[in-house]
């Protein structure tokens, strides 16, 4: 787990304070790319001091200082992965609204597929083999009442169809 | 039939659960910061009264950065412990040092009138040490060692002895 994180930072390269890499693009001179991005990026975060809520949808201060050091690396061109990377680090992974896609978290997006899978494969056996049971109309009738000329005159009809 | 639609639905509910208590079993903001170990962000902000107050100016020192406010509580709780462990340290101790987090600083220049305080507040109006430092909330306090790097994070208030813990630590 640690080992892919470590990956992942390592990979698009880790905005730290300490050891700032090189932004992966040329800087972002358009406005209303910088604030697109930038709020996409700031979706994908956690609120750290609000409940359920991402950061580009609150109006607390560490929600807007999040969205805004986000603009600020879009516009200096740094990547998307790079800056998540960078939250990542300052945060954990807590800080991402979205189980990340690899590791042990894969269980969290594949668990509800497979046990809908498993309903639907379930449903489909039962119904085959609900399919080839012929009906019956033989009841299970008290000898006394099968003898019935009325209750027999019934259940011939219900031979007949 | 049934034992392999039991076995199926334990395979992937079990570690499910796992994943899912193991996310949600613990408070978030409780969760330890990622930054121990790493050098301290650094920062050259005014304080409430206007001075400048830059971390690298306290080379050599340990230092303890508080992130605080006038409306939060437990802030006001742990005033006072923070104040006389400030008070104690000698020119050469270390050096404590708040961040205003989510107030007026024409408030928390009222307040610290009122309560008074051993050390400076720095002013963070874009709110970009929050982010550098990680912070989930208030109180949150950032013990730096002699070379700056972040020995530790506290989150919630400090009392005498976890204080007097960490201060030891950083020395």
């Amino acid at each position: 787990m640690i080992l892919l994180l470590l990956l992942l930072l390592a990979g698009p390269g880790v905005l730290a304070a300490e050891a700032p890499v090189p932004p992966a693009g040329p800087p972002v001179t358009d406005a209303a790319t910088v604030q697109a991005r930038g709020r996409v990026l700031a979706d994908a975060l956690r609120c750290p001091v609000c409940q359920g809520l991402s950061a580009g949808d609150s109006q607390a201060e560490a929600a807007v200082a999040m969205r805004l050091r986000a603009e600020q690396f879009v516009r200096e061109g740094y990547s998307d992965a790079q800056i998540q990377a960078w939250f990542v680090d300052r945060y954990g992974e807590w800080v991402l609204l979205e189980p990340p896609r690899r590791g042990r978290h894969w269980i969290v997006w594949l668990a509800p597929v497979v046990l809908l899978a498993a309903g639907a494969g379930l449903v489909i056996l039962r119904l085959r083999a609900a399919a080839t049971v012929p009906p019956s109309v033989e009841p299970d009738l008290p000898a006394d009442l099968a003898a019935d000329p009325f209750v027999q005159r019934v259940l011939a009809d219900l031979e007949r169809g | 039939m049934n034992w392999k639609v039991l076995l199926v639905a334990l395979i992937v509910i079990v570690p499910l659960v796992w994943v899912l208590a193991s996310a949600f079993g613990h408070d978030p903001h409780a969760l330890p910061s990622t930054l121990e170990g790493r050098p301290a962000a650094t920062f050259s902000l005014q304080d409430l009264d206007g001075r400048e107050v830059s971390l690298a100016s306290y080379e050599g020192r340990p230092v303890v950065l508080n992130f605080w406010s006038t409306w939060c509580v437990p802030c006001v709780r742990e005033h006072a412990v923070l104040q006389a462990a400030a008070r104690a340290e000698g020119p050469d101790g270390a050096v404590f040092l708040g961040v205003l987090y989510g107030d007026e600083p024409a408030r928390a220049r009222a307040w610290v009138a009122r309560a008074g305080s051993a050390y400076p507040t720095v002013v963070d109006p874009t709110g970009s040490l929050i982010v550098d430092y990680g912070v989930g909330g208030v109180p949150e306090t950032f013990f730096l060692d002699r070379r700056h790097v972040v020995a530790a994070k506290v989150t919630g208030p400090l009392d005498v002895e976890t204080l007097a813990r960490h201060l030891e630590a950083i020395r």
